[in-house]
Order: C-alpha cells, then structure tokens, then sequence
C-alpha cells in the first residue's frame, strides 16, 4: 500500500512539475508577444518607392494601380516658433513652442533631427491633442554652440497612436553657449 | 456817545459796501499747484499671428508619388489590363510619368496642392525638394525634354508659376505670401485680451504646387529603380520691404467640387461628419437640356464615400460637343456646390 501512495505521489508530484513548467512557457510566450506588440505600434509603414514599369512587372503594376485608392490631400496647420533659442546646450528655451490647433483634424507628436542627420533625432515630443501647446521644451541630445539647420517631422497619429500621416518642417535652433 | 455810535455805524456800513467790491489780487508772480492722479495702462497684446497650413503626405507614401512608364507598356496595351474606367493621359502627348489624380485616373501632372498663409503678416515659404536615391535610379534629366538617346527622367516642382527641375541635390523655391491682416480681430477672452482669427474669416492667400514628370521613350534594365522626392518646407514671418508674390491664389476655405473633362469629379474641404448626398450633371445634347444623377450611375466608378468619381468612356464620349457641362454636389447640410467642365 505505501509503496503504491508512494507511486502515486511521485505521479502527482511530476504531474504538477508539468504544469507549473507548462504554465511558465505560457507567461513567457504571453510576455514576448505583448512586448513584440507594444514595440510595433507607432512603427511607420516604410515608404512605398516609386514604381517603374517593366515587362517583367507590368501585370502587377496594372493590378496595383487599378486596386489604388485615391485619398484626398491632408493638411496640417502648423503653429510653432520658427527660431528656437537655448541659453546653453542643456537648458529649457524660453521661445520655442509647439501647438496643435484647434483646426486640426488629428493628435500629432514630432521629431527633430539636424538637417544633415536625419537618423538620430535630438528631440521627441510626447502626444499633442487637438488644442494643446508644448513649450519650456528642452532638446533630448545636448548640442554645442551654434546655429543648426533642423527639420521637425510631424505625424498626425490615429487613436492607437498610429501614424497616418506626416510632414516636414524646416526650422533653426540657435545655442548661444 | 450818540456821535460816535453813529460814526461807527456808519464806519461799519462803509466798510461792508466797499469791502464787498473789493477783488483781492495776487502779487504778480507765479503761482504753483499741484493734482495728481494714477493712470493705468490697458494692456498690450501682440497683433501678430504666424500659420501656415502645409500638405501632408500619407504614411507609407511619398510626396508626389508616382509611377514610370518608359517603355510605355501601360499605353501600349491600350489599357486593356484595367479596369474599365480607369483613365490615363491621351496616347499623343503621355509622358510616361503618372499621378493618381482621382478615383482610377492617371494623369502627367500631380494634383495642385497649396501651402496657405493663415496669418496676419506676410510669410517667406521656402520648398526644398531633393531625391533619395534607389539602388540602380534613372538618370534624372536637367530639362523638361528627357533625352532621346538615353533613359532619362523628368520632375518638375511647380511653385506657383516657376517650374524648378528636381535633381540629385537639393533645390530651393521661396515665394513670400500675403498675410490677410483683415481677418483678425482684438477680442477679450477669460479676461485678457486676445488678437484672433475673426469668426468669419474664409479667404486667404495660398501658393500652388505640383509635380510634372516625363520620360524618355527608351527600354531599361529591369532593374532599374526611380528615385523619391522628399519634400521639406519652412517659413519664417516675411522680412520688411519683402514683396508679395503675385502668383498667389485666393484660398476659400470650406467645400469645394472640380470637375474634368476626362471625367474626374472630386470634392473637398468637407467639414468633419460632413457627407456628398447627391451628385449630377446639367448638360446640353442636341438642343435638348438634361440632367442626370450620378451616385448610381453605372458609368460611374466611385470611391466609398462619394469624394472622388470618374466618368467612364460611356459618358466622356456621349457629352462631346455638348460644351458647358455643369456638376452639382449636394452635401449634408443642404451645401450645395458647382463646377463646370467643357466637353
């Protein structure tokens, strides 16, 4: 008898090693995909290059361009200083200013990059809704300094903070030590 | 005693009739005084808006998205491979560089966008355009005739009336639109002063831009890639003494309709929630005047929500001759808007 409750234990003892290793994978499966979710929202579609037709892609160019939805233009009425002034490199400007009007028809946030490196952005703003502003802005990547050509990408965002549209401004920053 | 109450009575009387005429004069010198009393100043507030309202681009897009034909294989089929009611540029004449312009329809030149000053001062807009290159692009043309040895491309960024070449380097367009200081107003808001868009404000000034593209009529390696056009626009409130562009346009915001004689229909500017509730043409043939509805015509290709529509070959060829075709919209909200179109 004992030696089979012992049977039977070591049974009930490796069943539960089983579900707690089974129930472990499961988190560890859940976790990666909400991760994997969460970092692609926001990720922009990479743009589309312009098609050149050939024989060898003329059928699906043709099914392309019969499929293309036409979408209406969007605009965006921007409202921003055009010169932002920084004491220092690391300092909050007492200018610069953002705001997303009333008008418009989406959230936005920005980027901005130096004119000439358009791959590390030294500044991304939070959200803006519709009707706010965003001011005492001071830069994510402390500059020298100096007078630097600088171009603010806007995307105007859908409700998942998706982007649906973008558009690019050019501006100055001046950093006066 | 008598006497001399008497004296004094009449001492007294004297005194009281001449006293009342005298006039007491300054000594001749200046006299001072003073008053005082605090002002207050009302205020100030700054009559200077800066707005620009820029063109977007599509996620996933680019700006003036195109596609190139050198071979001209999409004329060369007739456009037997598409959908009826797709429309392309005539045979005489196509470029091989096209724009979706409207609901299936292809065209040399891009739609006309427009960079609009909403601001109470003058604007400098500058309009950078440059190309990001493909893996193996076509070499781009330095005029608006490609080469007829050898594949080259055209792009021209139109900029109110200036057309610039697009090239491997960047190229510069500045133009200064007018501000319309009449549509702002002062007005108290919470308490303070505030200068402001007037309620009623709805024209503007606002500079054109588009895309032409041509091609050269030669064969390329399947492998060949277009380059991309990028797009960046900056403006600063207009210097003083600068001049206003004469190449400006009005801009009056709300709805509008174009119309085409290649049968493209497209309305914008709808409102938010604001919807096309019907849409038909007026039109003369043989004397006779007509009037057709077009939501449900089956000549008609449509996009989901009424905004853009093309008239196919059924109807382009049936209102030839007949001139001045004219198009209404009926929007929700009983907005009703025309454009015409010479056929």
């Amino acid at each position: 008898m004992s030696k089979k409750a012992g049977e039977q234990g070591m049974a009930t003892e490796e069943k539960n090693k089983k579900i707690v290793i089974f129930g472990a994978v499961l988190i560890v499966v859940i976790l990666v995909a909400i991760i994997i979710f969460l970092f692609s929202r926001g990720r922009e579609d990479e743009p589309k290059r312009n098609v050149v037709v050939t024989k060898d892609n003329i059928e699906e160019v043709a099914d392309d361009m019969m499929n293309q939805d036409y979408i209406e233009p969007g605009y965006y009425s921007t409202s921003m200083s055009t010169t932002w002034h920084f004491a220092t490199g690391d300092a909050i400007s007492e200018d610069a200013y953002v705001a997303n009007v009333e008008e418009n028809t989406n959230d936005i946030y920005f980027d901005v990059f130096l004119a000439d490196d358009e791959n590390k952005p030294i500044l991304k703003s939070p959200v803006l809704p519709r009707g706010s502003e965003l001011n005492n802005i001071a830069l994510d990547v402390q500059l020298s300094a100096g007078t630097y050509d600088c171009v603010m990408v806007y995307h105007l965002v859908d409700e998942e903070q998706n982007t649906i549209s973008t558009l690019r401004v050019g501006f100055t920053i001046i950093v006066e030590k | 005693m008598q006497k001399m109450k008497k004296g004094i009575a009449v001492a007294l009387t004297a005194t009281m009739a001449l006293g009342g005429t005298f006039t007491a004069y300054a000594a001749d010198t200046a006299t001072t005084g003073s008053t005082s009393g605090s002002g207050t100043s009302e205020g100030h507030v700054e009559q200077e808006v800066l707005n620009m309202v820029l063109p977007t681009v599509d996620s996933g897009s680019t700006p003036f998205a195109y596609i190139m034909d050198p071979e001209r294989l999409i004329q060369g089929t007739d456009g037997n491979k598409y959908a009826e009611g797709t429309v392309f540029p005539a045979k005489d004449g196509d470029t091989g560089v096209y724009f979706l312009t409207a609901a299936n329809t292809y065209a040399n030149t891009s739609n006309t966008l427009q960079a609009i000053n909403k601001s109470s001062c003058d604007v400098t807009l500058t309009v950078d355009v440059e190309t990001t290159a493909g893996t193996k692009d076509i070499t781009l043309a330095t005029s608006s005739t490609p080469s007829e040895t050898a594949a080259e491309l055209y792009l021209g960024l139109k900029v109110g009336n200036d057309t610039t070449t697009v090239k491997s380097d960047k190229q510069t367009v500045t133009k200064t639109v007018a501000g319309s200081p009449t549509n702002f107003e002062i007005a108290v808001k919470n308490g303070a002063y505030v200068y402001q868009e007037k309620a009623d404000a709805t024209t503007w000034k606002a500079m054109n831009i588009s895309m032409t593209g041509a091609v050269s009529k030669k064969e390329i390696a399947s492998d060949t890639t277009a380059p991309t056009v990028n797009v960046t626009w900056s403006y600063a409130k207009a210097a003083d003494g600068a001049t206003a562009a004469t190449d400006a346009v009005d801009y009056v915001a709300g709805p509008s309709v174009a119309f085409t004689s290649a049968g493209a229909i497209t309305v914008s500017g709808l409102a938010s929630g604001q919807t096309v509730t019907s849409v038909s043409i007026a039109y003369t043939k043989d004397g006779s005047q007509q009037t057709e509805e077009l939501i449900n015509n089956p000549n008609v290709t449509w996009n989901a929500d009424k905004t853009s529509g093309t008239m196919n070959s059924n109807w382009t060829d049936y209102l030839q001759g007949c001139g001045s075709v004219t198009l209404t919209v009926t929007l929700s909200g009983n907005v009703t808007k025309t454009a015409s179109a010479t056929f």
